[in-house]
C-alpha cells in the first residue's frame, strides 16, 4: 500500500523512530526499549514508515536492522523549498524598502 | 562564505519540533526593520510574494490588537490574513499568530493558525532578523506550502542540496 508522506511524520511516535535510526540503524527490538508503548504498536509504526519507503529493512546476520531512506526524506525538504523561496522574495521586498527608507 | 549567487536568506526546518527558522540580516538599522514590520504602509509594500500584493484593512499594533490584510492576487483573488499581536518588545521581539479570515477578520478556524516569532538583533553587519514559525500539524506546513505554490513559485532544483546539507 503506498502511503503518504506527510503521513508518515504526523505522528510523534513515527518522527521519534525517524529520529533514532537517522543516527544508526537500529533493530526493532532496541528501537522499541525507547518508548513506553507496547512492541506491537511500535512495529506498526515502522510499517507504515516502511510503506511510505522512509525506512528499510537491512538483514545482518540473524537480525533485521531498520535504516533511513534519505532520498525519502527529501522529499519533504522538497516541499519547504517554495516556501523558502517565498520569504527570501518577501525578504528582497523588505530590503528595497529599507533601502528607500534611508 | 558568501557569493553573489548565494541565497541570503537561510532557512532550516525542524520537522521534529515542527517548526521553520528562516534569518536574515538587513543593511540597516533596528529602528527601521522594526517599522517596516509595524507599519502598514511599509509592510504592504513587502509583506506578499510578487505578483501578489499586500493590502491593509486595519492595523492595531498592541498586545492583543492585529494587522488585517488582503494578499491580492493579479486576477484581483484576495486572501484576507489576520496577524494576532500577543508580545511586543520594541526593536527586539514580537509574537502571535497568523491566520485566514474574512474581510472582517472573523478567523477560519478550518485553516490552521501558524504561530511564530520575530527577534530583532542588531550586530555589526547589520540588523539581523531571525523569523521562526511553529507548526501544530503537518497539515499547516502543507497548507503554507500549497499558499506558497498558488503564489507562483516552483522549486529550484539546484538549492535542493543546500536545503539538505
Amino acid at each position: 500500500m503506498r502511503r503518504d508522506i506527510f503521513q508518515a511524520i504526523a505522528d510523534p511516535t513515527r518522527r521519534a523512530i525517524l529520529s533514532l535510526i537517522a543516527l544508526q540503524a537500529m533493530t526493532p527490538n532496541a528501537l522499541a526499549t525507547h518508548f513506553d508503548t507496547s512492541r506491537q504498536a511500535v512495529s506498526k509504526h515502522i510499517k507504515i514508515l516502511t510503506e511510505c519507503e522512509l525506512v528499510h529493512q537491512v538483514q545482518k546476520g540473524r537480525e533485521i536492522y531498520y535504516q533511513l531512506e534519505p532520498s525519502k526524506m527529501k522529499e519533504i525538504a522538497d516541499f519547504i523549498e517554495p516556501f523558502r523561496q517565498m520569504w527570501e522574495q518577501k525578504f528582497n521586498q523588505l530590503e528595497i524598502v529599507l533601502n528607500n527608507l534611508k | 562564505m558568501e557569493s553573489a549567487t548565494q541565497s541570503k536568506t537561510t532557512i532550516l526546518k525542524d520537522l521534529i519540533n515542527k517548526s521553520i527558522h528562516i534569518s536574515r540580516i538587513f543593511n540597516a538599522p533596528v529602528q527601521q526593520v522594526w517599522s517596516a514590520y509595524t507599519e502598514s504602509e511599509l509592510l504592504d509594500q513587502w509583506w506578499a510574494p510578487k505578483p501578489w500584493k499586500a493590502e491593509t484593512k486595519s492595523m492595531n499594533f498592541t498586545v492583543g490588537g492585529f494587522w488585517l490584510y488582503a494578499m491580492v492576487g493579479p486576477d484581483n483573488t484576495k486572501h484576507w490574513g489576520r496577524m494576532n499581536y500577543h508580545a511586543i518588545q520594541p526593536y527586539q521581539k514580537m509574537e502571535g499568530e497568523d491566520g485566514f479570515c474574512d474581510e472582517d477578520g472573523n478567523l477560519n478556524h478550518d485553516l490552521p493558525l501558524t504561530k511564530w516569532n520575530h527577534i530583532f538583533t542588531a550586530t555589526e553587519k547589520g540588523t539581523k532578523v531571525e523569523f521562526k514559525l511553529l507548526l501544530a500539524t503537518e497539515k499547516e506546513l502543507q497548507t503554507l506550502v500549497e499558499m506558497g505554490f498558488e503564489m507562483g513559485l516552483t522549486a529550484a532544483m539546484d538549492q535542493l542540496d543546500e536545503l539538505l546539507a
